[in-house]
């Protein structure tokens, strides 16, 4: 019976558990010097266990899956100018990857490539106009070329989550590219790295004329998709942001403030790390629900029942799974609607107890987990129970307003009785005696 | 791809001859970078990272700190692992340190080569083991007893099918043995033919940094040793962009990547057949103004060092929009050897982005020739030090259009005293003009924005001023329509002026006045908002049990319904009931036993038991209360009857 409930959670589990071990990363590139200027990264992640499979984008045997089975789990794409994939690769095949839950990384840059448009669009990114970089004329590097493109982002610009982008840093950024617009209203999209409020992205050499796109922080650098089914997609505007050249770069912005080096290794890598799922990831450990009072599940619950409702997550941290403390997680309760929606409580190492009255009205409900925060994988989990109604006895007994009806009862009881015993063996004497 | 590559190389050096410059050199920083990535390399445990650390240490003419650390490590190395290649690396770097105390035991592996040497099949011998091989001979003074069997060897190994590298390997070991080797010498253009054009500007092998330097090192020595002279194989515009391809790997980050960069650039710079050189502006295009009017060229080889001779550097032509703006100017050598400079002298020095193309020539004769010298080409920069912002005016309207705009004017600078109000039926307008200081024109700017910032919640709105046609700028904003941009948040808002450009030495951030905006309250929710939150709680609202009447009615009534069983007796007693017909029989007994046990199951029924098991009892004591009512009844009967 036990084994039956948490079959039930344990469905949302074999996807997790299948992202983990996906090392197989398929790493598409423009040429392969850029093998090269990114090495840092690429090692980081061999590092990191990580089978890194480069081709060339336009490489003509270029395949993702066969019979149905996909040979990599990840796709990295360096090549921002690519108009059109090589080999059996294409928009659809790419898009048909996400929704298997694969995870995609792609960069575009100044001039971006048709194909990535096309995908970044797929995704829920418009990317900026053909040409057009990011601009800061208050804040760029002063190693620029001389078109204030080489942009310095403070840290703060990037998404409040320790999960995506590490702990937080004060070290500023340096960003060279072109910029993505997202629809503010998908909520499966991230703005992972927004700009400035003084940036626009324009040609460089052309004057602005109607100029509708985003300007400021409208404008986002790296943009993320969480899809439901966990698959991650980011785009960056940017291939230089992952460069060696990028990491090993000091930063000073013309007015003056300055860091040895920029902080873009350190955010690069988590970022590349929780795409790839290797960060933010939780699941499940253990679910379990009982009658206060006792430690295993009841067949079913009778309303008005008192539970308890216990689950245990985990989050994978540096290549295993540790216990994942948080405040906010709550658990429905639901048939068709939700009866409670409480918060767990949080009791250490991982584990959550949420104690309930269930409600009065009997029929077929369920635990229901649901837990989406940013930077981690939705958390889903539900497990079914049935709730019945008070037996016959388990109604309560001597109601002090009911009185009446049990002394009638009892009084006709107890009537028919003497009664009988005195109809049935009355002597009339005087019809004798007569 | 090699008829491409070989096409392309054609038109190359016959239209585009002049095109292909070095735009970058290796700069104190990127020699510091590498320098670091060497020194950490020497920490290594792995006996080719610090070799490779060493020598690339050295080429850098840097010294090597704790020498002695680093020699007895290799001789413990050394003693791991007899391998030919970790013998090869430990004594090369034996042997280029040059000081260590003690001795490296590689007897045994000096026999192992002789053994290589002699061996009558060589087929499985890789042409890398034979250069380690010989290598180490020549590291340890030794030398193979018979060359010319060697070079038979090396002859029989060396096919056309060769991979890229073992060919590199080849002729570094053929240069190491002198002019035997020049029957090599055809196959190096050959070997050329392989090489990958990327972007019309590098050229690299395939494998990357470590074969294309070892390669392109190999061909340079090869050709010291048989003497190519006029026939070198590599030309010029190929000799440009290696360098070029090579100076664009500076970043590179392992000791391996960072010793073949040093030792290909130092090749490039330092031979018999040409001289790379490398033009670049001192600071980022050039940065000039109408205060700044010098132009600053570095001329350096590929290693950042000045040149030996003296350039003449002149002006081929420079463009600006498309239109010549001067020519055959010269530039003026300068105190520091590697920088001329040219004087920006025109009266009227517009401002806009220069193409400049200019060609350094030596003024002395020189042995080996420089290349990348013609028509260097160059983007130099003239800002504007200053512009004003004139005829500011900024103020709100009706959207009906019926009273004209109220606008209050402004000077750069200030900040409007009083607060401005608009609600979403108003425009807000702001109209202005930027005039360049020194010539009083109007300039057009890249970036001409105006910014909201909501005072209380820090969120930012940015709107663009369009340009008409006299090149004033007009920013006209119909609230209503961008209520949405600004969430429909009412606040108080600060506005801002962005002015920027590129070609604006100064970026213009000016907050002018402080704006009251009202917008009509909606219930618009972004759903966005609360998708990543927690939920809002629910709990359970239970039934009300319904009211129960007072206590004194419940028993009121419990006594009125036992009432009647009260009269029954009453009246029974004034009766005067008896049961003297009682008959002491089983039947008698067991029938009202059986009937006081139904009314008694009842009862348990009532408080305790559940149906199923009342009924069981039920239908035994029914069918007693049948046997035993039947044999009473007919008792009494028959009684009667009598």
């Amino acid at each position: 019976m036990l084994l039956k409930y948490y079959l039930c959670s344990l469905l949302t589990l074999p996807l997790v558990l299948l992202a983990s071990a996906s090392k197989e990363t398929l790493v598409l590139l423009n040429n392969l010097v850029i093998k090269e200027t990114h090495s840092v990264l690429f090692n980081t992640l061999k590092a990191r266990g990580y089978h890194l499979t480069f081709k060339s984008a336009d490489d003509p045997t270029l395949v993702l899956s066969k019979y149905g089975k996909y040979f990599y789990q990840n796709l990295i794409i360096f090549a921002p100018t690519v108009q059109e994939f090589g080999g059996a690769l294409n928009i659809e095949t790419i898009t048909q990857f996400i929704d298997d839950g694969g995870n995609v990384l792609f960069t575009g840059g100044v001039s971006t490539g048709s194909a990535l448009r096309e995908l970044a669009a797929e995704c829920g990114f418009e990317v900026t106009e053909e040409n057009s970089s990011l601009i800061d004329h208050l804040n760029y590097d002063i190693s620029d070329e001389g078109k204030h493109t080489l942009v310095v982002t403070r840290s703060s610009n990037l998404i409040k989550s320790e999960e995506i982008v590490g702990k937080s840093n004060e070290k500023s950024l340096l960003y060279e590219g072109t910029t993505v617009i997202a629809d503010p209203k998908n909520p499966l999209v991230l703005p992972i790295l927004h700009a400035e409020s003084t940036a626009y992205s324009y040609k460089t050499d052309v004057p602005i004329k109607d100029y509708s796109l985003g300007t400021g922080k409208d404008l986002l650098l790296i943009a993320a998709l969480q899809a439901r089914n966990n698959a991650r997609v980011v785009f960056s505007g940017s291939l230089y942001f992952f460069s060696d050249a990028a990491f090993s770069s000091p930063v000073k912005k013309v007015d003056g403030s300055s860091y040895n080096v920029s902080g873009n290794q350190e955010v690069a890598s988590n970022i590349v790390l929780w795409t790839l799922k290797d960060r933010g990831m939780i699941r499940v450990k253990s679910v379990n629900h009982h009658k206060l009072g006792d430690s295993s599940p009841p067949p079913s619950y009778t309303i008005m029942d008192m539970a308890v409702y216990l689950v245990e997550l985990e989050r994978w941290e540096d290549g295993k799974w540790v216990p994942h403390n948080a405040d906010d997680v709550q658990v429905e309760f639901v048939r068709i609607d939700p009866f409670w929606r409480g918060n767990l409580k949080n009791v250490g190492d991982g584990k959550y107890e949420f104690t309930f009255k269930i409600p009065d009205t009997y029929g077929v409900y369920q635990f229901k987990v649901d837990y989406n925060r940013i930077g981690f994988t939705t958390l889903r989990s539900s497990t079914m129970v049935s709730v019945i109604p008070l037996e016959h006895t388990q109604y309560e007994r001597f109601i002090l307003s009911a009185y009446p009806y049990y002394a009638s009862a009892f009084s006709m009881m107890f009537g028919v009785f003497i009664f009988s015993f005195v109809f049935l063996h009355y002597r009339d004497d005087k019809v004798k005696g007569e | 791809m090699k008829i491409v590559f070989l096409l392309s190389v054609l038109i190359g050096s016959l239209c585009l001859s002049t095109s292909i410059t070095v735009d970058t050199y290796l700069t104190d920083r990127d020699k510091a970078q590498l320098k670091n990535v060497l020194v950490a390399g020497l920490e290594s445990e792995n006996v080719s990272n610090i070799f490779y650390a060493v020598a690339g240490l050295k080429l850098l003419d840097q010294s090597i700190p704790n020498v002695q650390g680093i020699c007895n490590k290799l001789v413990k190395l050394v003693s791991k692992s007899k391998s030919l290649d970790s013998v090869y690396f430990s004594t090369s770097a034996w042997k280029l340190i040059g000081v260590c105390s003690g001795t490296l035991v590689v007897d045994e592996s000096v026999q192992d080569v002789y053994a290589m040497l002699e061996k009558k099949d060589i087929r499985d011998v890789h042409m890398s083991d034979l250069y380690f091989g010989v290598s180490v001979l020549n590291n340890l003074n030794l030398k193979p007893k018979d060359i010319s069997k060697l070079i038979n060897i090396i002859k029989r190994k060396m096919k056309s099918d060769d991979s890229i590298a073992d060919f590199g390997y080849s002729i570094h070991l053929l240069s190491s043995l002198g002019p035997d080797g020049r029957f090599a010498f055809n196959r190096l253009s050959d070997a050329l033919m392989q090489v990958d054009q990327v972007d019309r500007k590098y050229l690299q092998f395939e494998g990357g940094l470590s074969i294309t330097a070892l390669v392109l090192t190999g061909v340079y020595k090869f050709c010291d040793a048989v003497v190519c002279n006029t026939s070198f194989p590599i030309h010029n515009d190929q000799a440009l962009m290696f360098s070029n391809y090579l100076l664009s790997r500076k970043s590179v980050q392992t000791p391996k990547g960072a010793y073949f960069l040093v030792y290909a650039l130092k090749t490039l710079t330092i031979n018999q057949y040409h001289t790379p050189i490398c033009a670049t502006l001192v600071k980022p295009m050039g940065d000039l103004d109408d205060v700044q009017r010098t132009l600053s060229v570095r001329f350096t080889n590929l290693l950042g060092e000045p040149l030996i001779a003296p350039l003449s550097v002149g002006v081929e032509s420079a463009l600006l929009n498309n239109k010549v703006v001067m020519s055959k100017n010269r530039f003026k050598t300068t105190a520091d050897k590697t920088v001329y400079e040219l004087e920006f002298n025109e009266p009227d020095l517009s401002t806009g982005i220069y193409s400049l193309v200019i060609t350094a020539t030596p003024i002395d004769n020189v042995k080996t020739p420089i290349i990348g010298n013609n028509a260097i080409p160059l983007e130099v920069k003239v800002s504007a030090s200053k512009v004003n912002v004139v005829d500011f005016k900024v103020g709100t309207t009706d959207n009906d259009q019926q009273t004209g705009a109220t606008l209050q004017i402004l000077k750069y600078g200030e900040k409007l005293t009083t607060q401005l109000k608009a609600d979403h039926m108003q425009r807000i307008i702001v109209r202005f003009t930027i005039k360049d200081h020194n010539n009083n024109k109007n300039v057009q700017v890249h970036q001409a924005f105006v910014r909201f910032t909501n005072k209380r919640s820090g969120a930012q709105n940015v709107f663009v001023a369009e340009l008409d046609s006299q090149n004033n700028y007009k920013l006209d904003m119909d609230l209503g329509v961008k209520a949405t941009s600004f969430k429909h948040a009412s606040d108080l808002y600060s506005m801002d002026l962005i002015i920027g450009d590129f070609l604006l030495k100064k970026t213009i951030v000016w907050q002018f006045c402080d704006i009251k905006l009202k917008f009509p309250e909606t219930a618009f929710v972004p759903s966005v908002q609360f998708f990543y939150k927690p939920k809002k709680l629910i709990s359970h609202t239970f039934r009300e049990p319904e009211t129960r009447p007072h206590q004194f009615v419940s028993l009121l009534f419990t006594a009125l319904s036992l009432l009647p069983l009260l009269i029954l007796f009453v009246l029974w007693a004034r009766l005067g009931v008896n049961i003297k017909n009682f008959p002491f029989n089983l039947s008698a007994i067991g029938f009202h036993l059986s009937l006081a046990s139904i009314f008694a199951l009842f009862g348990m029924f009532w408080v305790y038991l559940d149906m199923f098991k009342t009924l069981k009892y039920l239908s035994l004591l029914g069918l007693l209360t049948f046997l035993f009512g039947n044999r009473l009844l007919s008792y009494i009967a028959r009684r009667r009857s009598k």
